[in-house]
């Protein structure tokens, strides 16, 4: 047995000594060379572990530290020790787990079958025979994305579908009429009538700017000698070039970005809640839409509006508001970079990412490899500590505030620093503690729980043990020149400790001669810093004393580290010349490494300098965080600042967290675009933190995705129905829509017009079908095709939360038109900006806003839901918001001031609904404000009867 | 929810359709439930379980901050007898902050009812319908802070936005009550992590928790909207009478809408409420010797109103014990839980006594407990003993009484110090596995779809407690 190779010899030499002693009982693999055996564990036994078990039981991160990859794996068993004893196999753990008989029930959803228990069973009846017990430990099965996934419609490349050829050649007025009448015909479904010009005006007005057009603006164009559809083609310009269709159609994208002008943390009241600059993304959305910014650079700015080249102008860094405006989580930066991609994926590309956490995706061809790929893009980035103005220079009036800011921010800079210099410092120097500590405990879950802990000054930093434990896991290994003698030295059996825990009692000196034998042996290996040898300065640390105990090994290692880390640190002039610092000592090098490599134990970023701060530290640097923003938001004179990001000054290197867990950090993967949207195999991202590549990757003609999900978006908000029903998820659940050929067509087309939004939209709007009068007047359509897939009418639509208010607004003549700026109290009833400004509160949502089923701020919206209840009506009936409009609208001059009952209603009914009311209308009112008014009341009969007006469905929807 | 193939006029099915797939169902079962004939869009019509069940609703008394178990339904005689000296090294766990040596409760344990439970003098109260609850000691979450507890207590995670339980329950099975909501959580002021422990997340908000400030007393302070400050009655219901005819102009040249319908009830149904929320708020309409057994204090009239409530069909009460975490005793817990368990003692017993009167306490769970527990070792403030005990996520007591529910048990264990459970350990998870069970669900099907997957309120985790169960 003995070999020429020395580590073979001093392995051989330290097996045997432990033999000797008796510590502890080596299990190689066995194969009871029994080929029956062997093909039932292969028939029967892996086959069920690989698909039952192996999930949480796995290499990587086992659940209960219990791993049933190998036959030594399960008789080394778990946290509830051995899964299988030998000694005892008919009282294994194993057998009672799966057959649910103890505290243990596994698998923990669904029980194995009675089948499938007998196997285990019988499996630890011929004692848990293993073949090939050299062989890679079971694998599952490999991610791939196939030919088979790359052919799902919405994978496929876009197409330019040929225009359909129709009978009715008259029909159709554009393109798209083709698409639709094609389908039309096919089905023998014959399509409404072009709707009147009032309710087409009503419809094209509220579409683009979220309000109704005024009595003129529809008498213009119902006289307008032109015909309909010319007439109509002048309505539609003039709309997008109104300055309200930014604020309607900004507020969609604001639903898909998750946008909030508040903070989540907990424990925060009035103006700490609020994100000073959140608005400055808000306004950022309502001027590109205005400005019809092309849909890829609008990509390109929320993702990496900081990386483009040239320099975008000031006021366009606010786009990176997309990505830092989501919830804070408790400031845990993995679920806030989860935030991100799910943003991203679902709201540009229409996939569903963010299931990769855990586990590959369940139905997508989407890997774990492809979402830390993005992780570790936004992992690359941060928010800088001085966000950039969104104007190109501090206006004067903001001197003064500048000033005290700035002040702040080095305030804040300084103790950051500080704190990291200390803290890091800190860590390296009590590596002894750190190492003892993890000598002599068990690994604690709150060592590796994502929260947060009130630490002393003096207490050791959870997240540093938890790293120390896993290098000594890794590196504890015979071969292993440092730690090779820790893995002999922590099986010796510890001595008892005494009752009241001040110390070991006996046995310490059976310790130390067991330490000492086992060191005689290691004196036998060859010195030096390679794999088979042994660093000499652990030797020595290791022969300086008797060993008594684990802790007293951990702490002559501790020591040793810590001497060599002293030396390198007096030498070293700075922390980026460690290794010339050790002079060729590579005993000292290598140690010294422990604590000053980037991957050390000990090592933290400056950005994460918070968490590893004591109590008493956290707060104050919170709190002068928080002073910071508190300044901004009470300030009048804070200039706009953008809430970007930057990129970090080393980017970060993604391993796969396995079943996203961040303390089990698995293989490392690059920084790139899934595999899926890339024909063969995406590129690793080269450009910094690589957002800019993945804003490209994203914004990229070629990308099948991104112009076919933002062409659907904008067609829900204009016929009331998308034509892939589900907005965010064009995955491989979503069937293939009816209109796919329309949806291709309507995507090409956009790529071609330079990704504009607004020509889009002039083509969709000025095209028949959306210019067909709504379901009762077409009963053709409505009996062929009760659901309208086939789009042979227009579908009649509710208003929003903000179209409804904004529209009360309008007919009582009261809206007040902004510019943009900070958020507004909305819920005031007096107040009378449009609600798109409004704050939006993403903790406590106001309760209207919820009533009227406003997107939940939490996460990406792909589409409101629309629910009907008494909260609705009881805002109508009682709100002082709508008392306040009914006033104002009996008010108005142009009412006011008109004589007799049929003068006002006509004059109310031609604000309201842009008609003259019929003669029973007429009537209904002139009964109503003749009745005398209840004492009590404070509202006028013509009060009361403006209320109603607003109250109706006549106001809330449009045909 | 079970989808079942039902034809349906077909604009209410697009309707539904709209509102995606979850709500669609939803709303099918609402549609279907209604049987006047008017379609009535609401998604809080009330619904069928999976399967029959005894609880018909739910209230959830909220000790929020912790109560320790050991010092309230967890006795520990062994503590006793380490006071003062330290705790095994095995039986001492990591909390959020440092603790020192065993602490003994300073308060006495006695055996209560038939079953002989033990329970601390200081709910001896509560303690006389031992019988009839089931407490469950081993329980455990996963981390000692507050926020990170409650969120998972309410809503099954500890830091994503994810429905809490109360709209869970009230998306399954709406509300008897359309005059009211369905889900209502009740504090003197804000329990920490505030609106997020009621939050509907990415279901609808209309299952979101109404949060009610008990503080204030006054009905229109307690509801949004609920009173007219403009006009009187007889002339609001001339103007809804306008209203209905206007609207009927208009709907006769649309037919085959059902949701111009829905909204013409909507407000029926707001003009109802008012009178009805008026009425279910107002607890000076109960008896005086009622009001009396409560309590005229800020618990006694939650639980009270929580009563009204739910006798209403209001589907689920959550009332929280008060502002922040008043459980939180750091400090001085033979002082601070004495008088916290004075505050809801006697209500709680109360509660169960009028419920059990009024034939209620047979199909409506009640819960108690809070967010976790608390360390049997003393809390080190500045390296002393402040006389308080930390946070302990890693075994806590929850009790559970009423519909559906074991009465006169005691359910796993922790071990002798009350640190951690050992016994049949119950996990938050398997606590509401438990829960929509009683409730007459299966948790791992009561779900909705959201950003490409279905979304349960368990998650992936979670099992029903069978030993709960009557």
């Amino acid at each position: 047995m003995f070999s020429a190779r020395p580590n073979d010899f001093r392995r051989t030499c330290v097996i045997r000594t432990m033999l000797f002693i008796v510590i502890v009982s080596f299990s190689f693999g066995k194969s009871t060379g029994d080929d029956t055996a062997d093909a039932f564990f292969e028939k029967n036994v892996r086959p069920l572990l690989v698909a039952k078990c192996l999930e949480c039981h796995g290499n990587e991160e086992p659940e209960a530290g219990l791993r049933l990859t190998s036959r030594e794996a399960i008789l080394k068993g778990g946290d509830s020790g051995p899964a299988v004893k030998l000694d005892a196999l008919d009282k294994s753990l194993l057998d009672k787990a799966v057959r649910r008989q103890g505290p243990i029930k596994m698998p923990p959803d669904t029980p194995l079958t009675e089948a499938e228990t007998a196997t285990i069973r019988t499996w630890i009846a011929q004692g848990i025979p293993w073949p090939k017990a050299d062989s890679a430990p079971i694998a599952r099965k490999e991610f791939a994305v196939t030919e088979a996934d790359r052919q799902h419609w919405s994978f496929r490349p876009v197409t330019d579908p040929p225009v359909p050829a129709v009978k009715d050649s008259a029909w159709p007025l554009s393109t798209i009429d083709r698409f639709i009448l094609a389908r039309l015909e096919e089905a023998n479904v014959r399509p409404a009538p072009v709707a009147d010009r009032r309710t087409l005006l009503r419809r094209a007005t509220f579409d683009l700017t979220g309000l109704p057009p005024t009595w003129d603006e529809v008498q213009a164009f119902v006289n307008d000698p032109a015909s309909t559809e010319a007439a109509f083609r002048k309505v539609v310009d003039r709309l997008l070039a109104s300055p309200r269709y930014g604020e309607r159609w900004g507020r969609h994208w604001l639903d898909v970005a998750r946008f909030a002008d508040s903070k989540d943390g907990v424990l925060m009241y009035g103006d700490d809640r609020i994100r000073p600059y959140a608005y400055t993304y808000r306004d950022y959305v309502i001027r590109a839409f205005d400005e019809d910014t092309p849909f890829d650079q609008f990509v390109r700015e929320q993702i990496a509006a900081d990386k483009i080249q040239p320099k975008v102008p000031a006021w366009r860094l606010a786009a990176l508001g997309f990505l830092t405006l989501g919830r804070m989580y408790d400031n845990n930066v993995h679920d806030i970079i989860d935030d991100q991609i799910d943003t991203v994926s679902r709201g540009l590309l229409g996939l569903t990412i963010a299931c990769a956490r855990c586990h590959d995706h369940k139905y997508d061809p989407v890997s774990t490899a492809d979402y830390y790929g993005l992780y570790g893009v936004f992992a690359s980035s941060e928010a800088p500590l001085e966000l950039p103005m969104t104007v190109d220079e501090v206006p004067a009036k903001s001197a003064e505030f500048e000033k005290q800011a700035a002040a702040k921010r080095e305030e804040i800079r300084k103790f950051r620093d500080e704190q990291f210099a200390m803290l890091s410092e800190t860590a390296r120097q009590r590596t002894d503690d750190y190492l003892v500590h993890v000598a002599t405990s068990k690994p604690d879950p709150l060592e590796t729980a994502i929260f947060f802990l009130s630490l002393a000054p003096d207490e050791l930093r959870p997240p540093i043990t938890a790293r120390w434990r896993k290098l000594i896991e890794r590196r504890a290994t015979s071969e292993d020149p440092v730690f090779g003698p820790w893995l002999d030295l922590m099986q010796i059996t510890e001595p008892e400790k005494k009752a009241d825990e001040t110390g070991p009692g006996t046995g310490g000196e059976t310790f130390a001669t067991t330490a000492a034998t086992i060191m005689t042996i290691w004196r036998t290996v060859p010195p030096g810093t390679k794999p088979g040898q042994l660093n000499p300065k652990i030797l020595a640390a290791l022969s300086a004393k008797p060993l008594e105990s684990r802790a007293d090994v951990a702490r002559a290692y501790g020591k040793a580290i810590e001497e060599a880390y002293s030396i390198a640190k007096k030498a070293a002039k700075n922390e980026t010349g460690w290794k010339s610092a050790t002079a060729g000592d590579e005993a000292t090098f290598q140690l010294s490494e422990l604590l000053t490599g980037s991957e050390s134990p000990a090592a933290f970023p400056l950005s994460q300098t918070r968490r590893y701060m004591s109590r008493a530290e956290t707060d104050k640097f919170g709190g002068m965080v928080q002073e910071l923003d508190r300044m901004a938001v009470k300030s009048p004179d804070a200039p706009p600042r953008a809430m970007a990001l930057v990129d970090a000054e080393k980017p970060y290197e993604p391993h796969i967290f396995v079943r996203g867990n961040p303390s089990a950090p698995g293989r490392r993967v690059d920084r790139k675009f899934p595999d899926l949207l890339s024909a063969s195999g995406s590129k690793p991202f080269g450009n910094g933190s690589g957002r800019l590549d993945l804003a490209e990757s994203i914004a990229s003609p070629a990308n099948p995705l991104t112009a076919r999900v933002i062409v659907n978006r904008v067609w829900m908000h204009h016929f009331g129905e998308p034509l892939v029903a589900s907005p965010s998820d064009f995955g491989k659940r979503v069937a293939e829509p009816v209109h796919a050929q329309l949806l291709d067509h309507l995507a090409t087309t956009f790529v071609r017009d330079g990704w504009s939004l607004k020509k889009l939209h002039r083509r969709i709007m000025t095209s028949r079908a959306y210019m067909l009068a709504s379901a009762d007047q077409a009963s053709d359509s409505v009996s062929a095709d009760p659901e309208n897939r086939l789009l042979g009418r227009a579908n009649r639509q509710r208003l929003s939360f903000e179209a409804m208010r904004d529209s009360l607004l309008a007919v009582s003549g009261r809206i007040e038109y902004r510019t943009g700026g900070r958020p507004a109290d909305v819920t005031d009833p007096q107040n009378r900006c449009r609600t798109v400004f409004g704050m939006v509160d993403r903790q406590s949502l106001p309760g209207v806003f919820r009533a009227f089923d406003f997107a939940t701020p939490d996460l990406s919206v792909e589409r409101r839901v629309r629910t009907m209840g008494p909260q609705q009506a009881l805002f109508a009936l009682n709100s002082p918001f709508v008392i306040e409009q009914a006033k104002a609208l009996a008010a108005r001059a142009d009412v006011a001031e008109q004589e007799g009952p049929v003068r006002k209603t006509t004059a109310m009914y031609r604000i309201v609904f842009q008609r003259d009311p019929t003669i029973e209308e007429v009537a209904t009112a002139v009964d109503f404000v003749s009745a005398p008014v209840e004492p009590g009341s404070k509202l006028s009969p013509w009060e009361q009867f403006a209320q109603v007006l607003l109250s109706t469905n006549e106001m809330m929807y449009v045909d | 929810m079970s989808t079942e193939p039902i034809r349906m006029p077909i604009s209410r099915r697009r309707m539904l359709a709209s509102a995606g797939t979850g709500l669609g169902m939803l709303g099918l079962h609402a549609l279907m439930a209604d049987d006047s004939g008017a379609s009535i869009a609401s998604p809080l019509a009330p619904k069928s379980p999976h399967f029959p069940a005894k609880a018909k609703r739910i209230i959830h008394i909220y000790l929020n901050g912790g109560p320790s178990q050991v010092d309230t339904f967890d006795p520990k005689p062994m503590l006793a007898k380490y006071d003062g000296k330290p705790l095994p090294s095995d039986s001492k766990f990591s909390t959020e902050r440092q603790t020192g040596a065993a602490m003994a409760s300073p308060f006495k344990f006695a055996k209560y009812g038939q079953s002989g439970i033990e329970v601390s003098e200081i709910f001896a109260k509560t303690a006389q319908h031992v019988d009839d609850m089931c407490f469950i000691r081993s329980m455990h979450a996963n981390t000692p802070n507050h926020e990170q507890s409650m969120r998972l207590m309410n809503c099954g995670d500890e830091r994503l936005s994810r429905p809490s339980m109360g709209s869970w329950v009230t998306y399954g099975l709406g509300s008897e009550n359309a005059n009211l909501p369905g889900f209502i959580a009740m504090c003197p002021g804000l329990p920490v992590a505030d609106v997020s422990n009621w939050r509907s997340a990415f279901l609808p908000g209309v299952y979101q928790g109404t949060h009610l400030d008990t503080r204030k007393t006054k009905i229109d302070e307690l509801i949004e909207n609920i009173t007219n400050p403009a006009v009187t009655r007889p002339d609001q219901r001339r103007q809804i009478d306008l209203l209905q005819r206007l609207n009927r102009f208009h709907q006769s040249a649309r037919s085959g809408e059902p949701e111009l319908e829905a909204r013409i009830q909507a407000f029926e149904l707001a003009y109802r409420m008012q009178m009805e929320a008026t009425d279910a708020f107002d607890i000076q309409r109960e008896p005086k010797h009622v009001r009396e057994a409560y309590g005229d204090t800020v618990h006694g009239r939650q639980l009270l109103m929580a009563r009204r409530l739910i006798e209403r069909g209001v589907r689920i009460v959550q009332v929280y014990h008060g502002d922040v975490q008043p459980w939180d005793s750091h400090n001085d817990i033979a002082k601070s839980h004495r008088n916290l368990a004075n505050e809801c003692d006697g209500p709680i017993a109360a509660l169960l006594n009028d419920l059990k009167q009024r034939g209620l306490f047979e199909d409506t769970l009640v819960i108690c407990g809070g967010e976790f527990g608390r360390t049997p070792a003393v809390e080190l403030v500045n390296g002393k003993s402040g006389g308080g005990r930390d946070h302990n996520h890693w075994g806590f007591t929850v009790w559970l009484a009423g519909g559906g529910v074991k009465g006169g048990t005691v359910v796993g264990a922790t071990d002798d110090f009350g640190f951690r459970a050992v016994e049949n350990p119950v996990h938050v998870h398997d606590l509401h596995a438990t829960i929509m069970h009683l409730m007459g669900f299966d948790h791992t099907k009561l779900t909705y779809r959201n950003a490409g997957r279905d979304y349960r309120l368990t998650d992936v985790h979670g099992n029903v407690v069978k030993e709960v169960l009557a």
